[in-house]
């Protein structure tokens, strides 16, 4: 790569989020309304505050352990569902029907319904769960399918065991497209989460904060809770990342 | 012995073979040759059990095999591939055996067809299973490469004292490798020899070809 490129690509995403703070400064100084929508400075130094509040950090934290949860039990269902998929086909039948039925769900209906059967810390977490179960089981039942049936039939013949089979050979196989899946699931796992837990009012989470400070008309600290949220799902997706880079060379 | 008793395999509508019988000799070389499409490689699947068959098969309840393409595990390196059939293989001798010392921590994309194919019959030489099936072994490789293997595989297995089924369609090296060759054509056995010349064979598959 020629050293102009690599200055090129240091620098393009550097002016593209500067070109976003521009225009945001720039929209914010032609309403002039801090009520409609802040200005930079007004929203960092509501995010300042956030991080001095000792409930910012509880809600924060509250809302992260709810995804991790949701996150989690859905990736395990969706690989669980997938593999039964992949090893019959009456399974994937059967299963087929449903799949479609969790990708129709309405999402703010069913937060509603759950905090009825629920409650507002569990409802978020189901919510969560189900929408983004079909993505992973997408991505993970394609993984499967894409494993080598030749190398499967090597093993059954040279008697290589089970468990051998899947982490020498079947595993290793499907790991990128695992780890690919988890990768496209984390974001938008805390970005869900969030809208639930402002439909669901849970209590200690960056949904109830949202919401209180729509009702108090605290729209620079609204703006600063979003700008939280977009930054830890980044910071997510780039730890995630260097980790999977790691996983895929092992 | 290794024996196939009524052998009846079909696809569908076409019967590929039907009561079908072979003896094969414990510590030999048998070369089934044939033409494309003759039925080869099923047969040899089926003694591997690989796909479902009428009749029975006995003496070969344990085998490993050389494939038409090497089936190598592509992320683990030749010394892995060879301890994923064997643990115990001392790889490092056997690797030097075949010409191929200091390829073990080397990873199937890295090497040449002819040190693939090596890697793949020296694997099938290793695992512990007394029959080893080689479906067209030598397939695709240059004449010189094709030479040196066929001879590391009479060394192997007489040091080894498998059992080898060999399916080809080339008869030369039928000649050079089998000590049993049987020939079949339409589902069935139309020569079964210790030994023939290259012109009797050749004339045999023209014959049956044209038949």
């Amino acid at each position: 790569m020629k050293n102009s490129d690599r200055i090129l690509n240091f620098l393009l995403p550097i002016i593209s989020v500067a070109a976003v703070v521009v225009l945001w400064a720039a929209a914010a100084r032609s309403v002039d309304s801090e009520y409609i929508l802040p200005t930079v400075g007004e929203t960092f130094t509501a995010l300042l505050e956030l991080f001095k509040s000792a409930e910012f950090y509880r809600a924060f934290l509250g809302t992260l352990k709810r995804s991790f949860i949701a996150f989690s039990i859905s990736y395990i269902l969706a690989f669980f569902v997938a593999f039964c998929s992949y090893e019959s086909g009456k399974a994937k039948r059967f299963l087929s029907p449903l799949l479609v039925i969790i990708r129709a769900l309405p999402t703010i209906a069913i937060v509603l319904l759950l905090i009825v059967w629920t409650n507002s810390r569990i409802a978020p977490v189901i919510v969560t769960m189900l929408v983004i179960f079909p993505t992973l089981y997408n991505n993970l039942y394609s993984a499967l399918c894409g494993i080598d049936k030749e190398l499967n039939e090597m093993c059954k013949v040279f008697g290589v065991k089970n468990y051998q089979r899947i982490t020498k050979v079947v595993f290793p196989q499907i790991a990128p497209e695992f780890i690919a899946a988890a990768g496209a699931g984390l974001t938008l796992n805390l970005k869900l989460m969030v809208a639930a837990e402002v439909l669901a009012q849970t209590a200690y989470s960056m949904g109830y904060l949202l919401n209180t400070s729509k009702i108090y008309f605290e729209i620079p600290t609204m703006l600063a809770l979003v700008l939280i949220t977009v930054i830890t799902g980044l910071i997510i997706e780039f730890l995630f990342g260097l980790w999977a880079k790691k996983a895929v060379k092992r | 012995m290794i024996s196939l008793k009524n052998i009846t395999k079909r696809y569908g509508d076409k019967t590929v073979f039907e009561n079908f019988n072979l003896d094969v000799e414990e510590n030999a070389i048998t070369v089934i040759l044939g033409e494309s499409g003759s039925g080869k490689t099923t047969l040899l699947n089926t003694i591997a059990r690989l796909t479902g068959f009428e009749g029975e098969i006995t003496g070969a309840d344990k085998v490993s095999m050389v494939f038409q393409r090497d089936r190598l595990v592509p992320h683990l390196t030749v010394k892995d591939n060879i301890l994923l059939v064997n643990k115990s293989a001392d790889v490092k001798s056997m690797l030097e055996s075949v010409g191929l010392s200091g390829t073990e921590n080397l990873y199937p994309q890295d090497l040449s067809a002819g040190m693939a194919r090596r890697v793949a019959i020296l694997r099938a030489f290793c695992s512990p299973a007394p029959v080893l099936l080689m479906d067209e072994p030598l397939v695709n490789l240059d004449l010189a490469i094709k030479y040196s293997i066929i001879g590391q595989i009479k060394r192997l297995r007489e040091e080894s004292g498998k059992t080898v089924i060999l399916v080809s369609h080339d008869v030369k090296e039928t000649v050079m490798l089998a000590d049993r060759i049987v020939v079949i054509g339409g589902g069935k056995i139309i020569f079964d020899r210790k030994s023939a010349t290259e012109r009797t064979l050749t004339a045999l598959l023209l014959n049956n070809f044209q038949g």
